[in-house]
């Protein structure tokens, strides 16, 4: 399935404090979730560690694109499935920052192995695979 | 329907199976074949009904996860800016 998602917030917050939320591992850990390999280099592979976003419990990321302080881009994969792209974009205004959030690309998790992660409640879930076996 | 579920039948079978009359297993064939649950297809003179799956489908709306998910996760970014 295709995401097309923007949200975009105006944060009361100067824009360097808000890039290193976004760029600092613990920072991450602290406010997405918790991360392992993550550093605010192009070519960076890190996990981010999720309860309910894929099978394997884990989301296989890479940061693609990095423009301190403006931009940066990550790849985002459940479970081997197909990978989306995260960006983030700050933009000044005055003190304040302006955030936008883009994920976009296919984020379907593969869906055998949420099978056999025994992803547990989600009948939903279930019947769409029995539809796509059918 | 969970004789469906096992496999598609002839109508023949279903009774037997079911232990109704013919003529109330045609009569339920009938309501589900107009809700679309199950399917008919012909096989010479016998008539063979299997589930139709695409009912089932419910296709998981992962727009919606996601965006919730990201506007938590933002909700959380503001307060750890601002502990």
């Amino acid at each position: 399935m295709r995401l097309d998602l923007v949200l975009e917030e105006l944060l009361p917050h100067p824009i360097e404090a808000v890039w290193r939320a976004l760029t600092e591992a613990d920072a991450i850990s602290d406010w997405l979730m918790q991360t392992t390999g993550f550093q605010p280099i192009v070519g960076a592979r890190f996990r981010l560690k999720t309860q309910h976003l894929s099978a394997s419990g884990w989301i296989d990321a890479e940061v693609l694109q990095l423009e301190p302080p403006w931009r940066m881009t990550w790849s985002w994969s459940a479970d081997g499935g197909a990978a989306s792209t995260v960006t983030f974009e700050l933009a000044a205004e005055g003190k304040r920052t302006r955030l936008r959030l883009t994920h976009e690309g296919e984020i379907e998790p593969e869906a055998g192995r949420i099978v056999t992660a025994g992803w547990p409640g989600r009948l939903e879930r279930l019947a769409s695979m029995i539809g796509k076996e059918t | 329907m969970d004789v469906l579920r096992a496999g598609e039948q002839p109508v023949g079978e279903l009774v037997t199976a079911t232990g109704l009359s013919y003529s109330l297993v045609s009569q339920h064939l009938q309501v589900l074949l107009d809700a679309g649950v199950v399917e008919r297809r012909a096989e010479g003179r016998r008539r063979i009904y299997r589930v139709e799956a695409a009912p089932l489908r419910v296709v998981h709306d992962w727009t919606a996860e996601y965006e919730h998910f990201w506007q938590e996760r933002i909700t959380r970014l503001r307060r750890h800016l601002d502990p």
